[in-house]
């Protein structure tokens, strides 16, 4: 009985292990460095209601000034610190048109005199692991 | 006898005060009024009823009618100059409005920032409408309110999300 029981165990495990590699990146801010990275799933599904990272862009047509657009980051950390930056410039705004769900994001900031936080560098990587689990129940509030 | 010559002369004299006056008012009326009547005429002959024609063509339209038809053609033609001036000039009005970017339009902007920065949070829908406040500034008042906002923010001074 204990074999059987044996048997059973190794092919459960066996069969989690077949569900590919996963990667939790929790959300960090590097303050000293001015960089701040995570993957989405993990923040979505941290035990805290406050943690989260992503990028956007908004895009203003009032038909009478030109047009505006801008894209922005922001994460904050389950210490609850938190950061924004924004930017105007094109590449990174490419940048942000390649966002998708589930992804890893890294994005870093310059403080500058007049402008405040710019963002200087934007990062995605969408690869499987970090994809959610089907088997993932959603979680309960 | 006297008494007919002087009026004869009295009379003659005011004839040609009269003929003078008239000289004087024809001189005086625009050369472009005077063509936008000749093209108003023509225009006016074109649209004469049939009965102002002749069997060979020719009009013979009497004097009030003409008048008539020019009036009525005058009169439109400035009702659609008046209309399409005042267009122009709402038009104007308006996009001169929306186009006062500085220093007050920007420093409208700063100060709702100061404000939500006092209050210590806004709303999603305060930071959309706050940021189409900032769409309506030049490029360099956008991106310093923008920057005013993002710092702020970062600080810890309001809470909310871009």
């Amino acid at each position: 009985m204990r074999k059987l029981w044996l048997v059973v165990s190794l092919i459960l495990l066996s069969s989690i292990a077949s569900a590919g590699k996963v990667n939790e990146r929790p959300v960090v801010i590097d303050l000293d460095q001015s960089r701040a990275a995570g993957d989405q799933l993990t923040a979505r599904t941290a035990d805290n209601d406050i943690e989260l990272i992503g990028c956007g862009i908004k895009v203003y047509d009032d038909g009478v000034n030109p047009v505006w657009s801008f894209g922005f980051c922001q994460a904050r950390d389950s210490a609850d610190r938190s950061i924004q930056c924004f930017t105007g410039n094109a590449d990174l705004l490419e940048a942000i048109k390649g966002a998708s769900a589930y992804a890893w994001i890294s994005f870093s900031w310059r403080e500058d005199p007049d402008f405040g936080f710019e963002c200087s560098s934007i990062q995605f990587s969408t690869n499987s692991f970090y994809l959610p689990d089907p088997n993932l129940k959603p979680k309960e509030k | 006898m006297k008494t007919s010559t002087v009026l004869i002369l009295v009379q003659t004299g005011v004839l040609l005060l009269l003929f003078g006056r008239i000289i004087a008012i024809e001189k005086r009326v625009p050369v472009a009024e005077a063509k936008a009547q000749d093209t108003l005429f023509s225009e006016a002959i074109d649209v004469l009823p049939p009965s102002a024609y002749a069997s060979n063509g020719v009009f013979y339209a009497d004097e009030i009618q003409l008048r008539k038809i020019i009036r009525e053609e005058l009169a439109a033609q400035l009702e659609s100059s008046s209309d399409s001036n005042k267009q122009t000039e709402m038009v104007a009005a308006s996009v001169s409005a929306n186009r006062v970017y500085e220093p007050h339009q920007r420093e409208r902007v700063a100060q709702q920032v100061d404000y939500y920065a006092s209050v210590g949070s806004i709303s999603d829908t305060e930071m959309h409408e706050l940021q189409w406040e900032i769409a309506k500034l030049d490029e360099t008042g956008r991106k310093e309110m923008l920057g005013k906002l993002v710092r702020a923010l970062n600080l810890g001074e309001i809470e909310g999300n871009l």
